[in-house]
């Protein structure tokens, strides 16, 4: 592990540029025993994958994000991508502590924000912004549209008169194309696309530097979907956000990111610039992904030859050695025995891969 | 701004017809108004809001409207019938007791107690359940939520009536007591429904959102949770309220319940109890009043279920 | 297995046998307190015999519920008319009389549902909910009925199927529960399998493998499929004829190929350009502003028009569907003077 971390401090030096997030080791272990955590339900729709067939002992704890380490760059957008029982939303929750990590470091400008008490970090938290993924369900159906972009403004006492937050929802609602008409309305009155159009209002209210864009677009249609892709460039542009965009849908993330980060049962396979990674991927998994995403065009249809076989497998039966080696079509014994790291395959592409595509 | 607020046409669909959501700020007598049309809206909340009203109304003005005080004897009158059966009196409307004394009387004396007893106990039960309620499932599995839990249980498995009978007993009937002891031991059922609320309340994303903008707890309590378990709670308060009344019938019944000279119809039931046979007059008034008004209530709550809830407005 | 070798062929079956499925002037409305809302109208397509035809639009563009009408799983307040909705060219499935329909269903018409755990019935094993229609509908006995549901197991790709069949839902993953949905689906062997979005709730790799299932299906077993999606990269993979909805109403029918490289209906164009591809990088994708009209206040033209950059004065008047030969239509007046007439 110490070799990819040489080579993650590399790329640091390698951009002269600071980062704005760093990650370093970060895990995140649920116990079985009793209810099991709620938080990562949604991450983990493939669990069951092959339960039935093979009931090897289970451990009685579940690695959702094991060992991740990674940096985000002021200004840019990373993409996460990965299927479900990737940890890619475990891994925002947990950088965002709205979980707490088992082990692990996550610097913001510097500073772990996993040893930060709970004042600071309450105070920290107008830097970094969510945005949900179910329009629905992340606005509170009983406040009026104007409580619920002015309640991160209430929470942190920026602007001490009502008049002062008013005035800033307005302004709010007009960056983010929504008729200033409408502050009085409630969540169930608007469009999917215009209640991620609030939430997207919410999470800008404090001015934060880093926007966590959770699935933010999956739910909507295609476009509305654009409309708020558009959104989210232009704001970055003009208040110089830098965004975690995680998504399982390829094209959008491909669409919004720099750079992109591939997650496989809790780890990351392949991280490296977006069009490297469409060009040329070196994980097999990453590879497989791409060839899975369905055609845009019907002249492009058995193009994609390399299709997986099987599914996620359970997160509490992970194989040993390489966590994809069940899948994997270049899969070979070292596979087995002797989990990769992630480590620099390029100046821009590392991947956790013994035998990585098109490599020497 | 290449695009213009989306919708905006759908938007306005939705909150033109009925009238509502125009503009939320109104000014008050505005909304006065408007709920008041959406509860004429509704024929069985109009119902129940008009018994009611008569009810309040009874209850204030009793000793004005009331053809007799409630504990006037007339011996020569013992056991009449309503007016309108052979043998009755239109001196005595809906006839009178083994004492002559007059039900009407008496119905319209027991409004007072009956509703404050029963309403005062809600509104305790209700503060203490929902309080316990929104906590335990806020902190769903830890410690607070564990005791809370075991209480609940425990209460499942003694009858409530049991209960406050021992409690009764042992510190005396009086109006106060049975208030108090009737709201103390109401707020299990509260607790339970609010908890199970909250607990699928507090995976929503919204209030994700709210923890990772730095929102205290008792701040996410107070804003997210609590506004989203009222319709749960308007609808365990009529459901309890009813109860209430029955509950304090039945200790009258046993004789724990509030004492004479004090009325209430639980009490008149009561006495009507030993002449079913002979005099059913004297049980099924007080009776009829008591389902009547339960029945107010629970058309009143559903109605003013849907009312708070912002969704529901675009229907009517 | 490449579909363009499918195609030709398909063409000619179409041709030789009656469609599977014809549906004409189809309007679907909803009876609610004090009036009703039309959601779907005038909506026709032919779903020929072995062909998969897409249906493609947005929410509320009244997909599933023309699939739903087709499939007569509607609520009871809905009304079903059409001047035409043959099954097979011989039944008429808006008076066919629900008993006679219940025959149909399951066993000639079937359909696979977004979400298969809750089309799922929890307490019962899969292999039974696989045995049932066969019971039903074939009449096997159990032990047939078993031996045919194994198959259909190892059919749709399930490993181990003998153990799977005594498996529950929640003990199988969301792409296992799907493949059980379309073993369901097909096991009675029917002539046309209605598909609302099959893979919307499923990770990609799983979603390409049961795309690539239903292809292999549909070449070994001929059975037509109408296929609803949002989903354009869905179609460009799966579909012979696309139709293409908007707001309740087909505003374009073409052949797959010929729809990706020549789309006519302004909204057609629009959705294609406002998909992100991964072929492409661009700084700002097209978005189509607006949101579709609700069925309470359609405008009585062009339903398009408030939101169509070619928007121009006829559009207020009822947009004509005009036939572009080759089984090609678009409900535009950009394209009136064009009709061919043919």
């Amino acid at each position: 592990m110490t070799e990819a971390i040489e080579h993650l401090h590399s790329t640091t030096e390698a951009s002269a540029q600071e980062p704005l997030i760093t990650v370093r080791h970060l895990t995140k272990k649920f116990t079985l025993r009793g209810p099991r955590p709620k938080a990562s339900a949604k991450d983990e729709q493939g669990k069951a994958s092959d339960q039935a067939q093979e009931r090897q002992s289970p451990r009685n704890e579940l690695v959702a994000v094991n060992n991740i380490s990674f940096d985000v760059y002021p200004g840019e957008t990373l993409g996460l991508v990965g299927e479900s029982g990737s940890g890619k939303s475990t891994t925002a929750a947990l950088i965002l502590r709205l979980l707490e990590a088992t082990s692990g470091e996550v610097y913001f400008e510097g500073q772990n924000l996993l040893e930060l008490p709970p004042q600071e970090m309450r105070r920290r938290r107008r830097d970094m912004q969510m945005v949900f993924q179910d329009p629905f369900s992340s606005l509170n159906p009983r406040m009026r549209v104007g409580e619920i972009i002015e309640e991160p403004l209430r929470t942190h006492r920026t602007l001490p008169t009502r008049r002062g937050r008013r005035d800033r929802v307005l302004d709010l609602m007009d960056t983010v194309g929504l008729s200033p008409d409408f502050v009085d309305r409630f969540p169930h009155e608007f469009s999917g696309g215009q209640r991620q159009r609030i939430g997207i209002a919410r999470a800008l209210a404090l001015n934060p530097k880093l926007i966590v864009c959770d699935e933010a677009v999956s739910a909507l249609d295609v476009s509305i979907q654009a409309q708020v892709l558009n959104l989210l460039k232009k704001l970055q542009a003009e208040f110089n956000l830098t965004y975690i965009f995680i998504g399982h849908g390829l094209p959008a993330v491909h669409h919004i990111s720099d750079r992109i980060a591939v997650m496989y049962l809790g780890k990351i396979v392949e991280i490296t610039t977006r069009d490297s990674l469409f060009d040329d991927p070196k994980h097999p998994y990453t590879k497989a992904l791409l060839d899975s995403s369905p055609v845009s065009s019907p002249e492009l249809r058995g193009s994609q030859d390399e299709l997986l076989e099987g599914e996620v497998p359970s997160l509490d039966i992970t194989p040993r050695g390489c966590p994809f080696n069940t899948r994997c079509l270049y899969v070979q014994d070292r596979c087995r025995s002797e989990e990769p790291p992630l480590r620099s395959l390029s100046d821009t592409a590392q991947a956790a891969c013994h035998f990585p595509l098109n490599h020497n | 701004m290449t695009q213009q607020p989306l919708m905006e046409n759908e938007t306005s669909t939705k909150a033109a017809p009925g009238g509502p959501a125009v503009s939320g700020s109104g000014g008050s007598a505005a909304v006065v108004r408007r709920r008041l049309r959406t509860l004429l809206q509704s024929p069985a909340a109009t119902i129940g809001a008009l018994v009611l009203l008569l009810c309040v109304l009874t209850a204030l003005l009793a000793p004005f409207i009331s053809p007799y005080p409630p504990g006037q004897q007339h011996p020569q009158d013992r056991l009449l019938p309503p007016f309108w059966l052979e043998g009755g009196s239109t001196e005595f409307l809906l006839g009178t007791d083994n004492l002559g004394r007059d039900i009407l009387s008496r119905i319209v004396h027991g409004v007072q107690v009956t509703l404050l007893v029963s309403g005062i106990a809600v509104i305790i039960s209700a503060v203490l359940g929902v309080t316990l309620g929104v906590i335990s499932g806020f902190y769903a599995g830890g410690w607070f939520d564990t005791i809370i839990q075991r209480l609940v249980d425990a209460n499942m498995a003694i009858p409530n009536i049991l209960l406050i009978l021992v409690i009764i007993g042992s510190m005396g009937p009086s109006t106060v007591t049975l208030t108090v002891v009737l709201g103390v031991t109401g707020w299990v059922i509260f607790a339970r429904m609010v908890r199970a609320d909250v607990v699928s309340l507090r995976e929503r994303d919204f209030v994700r959102a709210a923890r990772s903008i730095g929102t205290r707890d008792p701040v996410m309590m107070m804003r997210h949770i609590l506004p989203n378990v009222m319709p749960t709670t308007i609808v365990v308060a009529t459901l309890s309220f009813g109860t209430n009344i029955v509950i304090e019938a039945s200790l009258s019944f046993l004789g724990l319940g509030i004492q004479p000279p004090t009325v209430t119809w639980g009490y008149v039931l009561n006495e009507g109890r030993d002449y079913l046979a002979t005099a059913w007059w004297i049980a099924t008034f007080p009776g009829l009043a008591i389902t009547i008004t339960v029945l107010a209530i629970m058309f009143l709550g559903d109605w003013l279920r849907d009312v708070l809830d912002p969704r529901e407005k675009k229907r009517s | 297995m490449t579909a363009t070798a499918d195609f030709p062929q398909q063409r000619i079956m179409t041709e030789k046998h009656p469609p599977v499925l014809e549906v004409e002037k189809l309007q679907i409305s909803f009876r609610g307190d004090d009036s009703s809302t039309t959601v779907v109208e005038d909506v026709s397509f032919t779903v020929g015999r072995g062909e998969v035809v897409g249906i493609v639009g947005e929410s509320g563009s009244g997909k599933s519920v023309t699939s739903y009408g087709i499939m007569g799983v509607l609520p009871p307040n809905a009304e079903v008319t059409a001047s035409k909705m043959f099954f097979a060219g011989a039944h008429d499935l808006v008076r066919l009389p629900s008993k006679k329909r219940r025959r149909l269903q399951g066993k000639e018409i079937s359909m696979v549902f977004q979400e298969p755990l809750t089309s799922l019935n929890p307490l019962m094993s899969v292999g039974k909910q696989i045995a049932e229609p066969l019971r039903y509908h074939e009449k096997l006995s159990r032990k047939e009925a078993k031996r045919r549901t194994v198959e259909a197991l190892r059919s749709v790709g399930i490993p181990r199927a003998e153990q799977t069949y005594s498996s529950y839902p929640h003990e199988l993953s969301g792409g296992m529960r799907q493949r059980i949905m379309i073993a369901i689906a097909l096991v009675c062997e029917p002539q046309l399998l209605i598909a609302d979005e099959p893979t919307t709730a499923l990770d990609v790799s799983v979603e390409a493998q049961i795309l690539r299932l239903m292809k292999k299906l549909r070449r070994t077993t001929g059975t037509s499929i109408l296929l609803i999606t949002h989903d354009l990269g869905v179609i460009a993979e799966m579909a012979d004829r696309v139709v293409v909805m908007y707001a309740g109403q087909v505003v374009e029918e073409a052949e797959v190929y010929e729809l990706f490289r020549e789309p006519r209906h302004p909204y057609t164009k629009a959705l294609m350009a406002s998909t992100p591809k991964i072929e492409e990088v661009r700084d700002e994708l097209e978005s189509i502003p607006g949101a579709v009209p609700t069925p309470s206040k359609m405008p009585t033209g062009c339903r398009f028009a408030a939101r169509c950059p070619k928007a121009m004065e006829i559009c207020s008047e009822r947009p004509p569907e005009v036939e572009l030969g080759s089984g090609a239509k678009t409900r535009c007046w950009l394209y009136a003077e064009q009709e061919t007439g043919s």
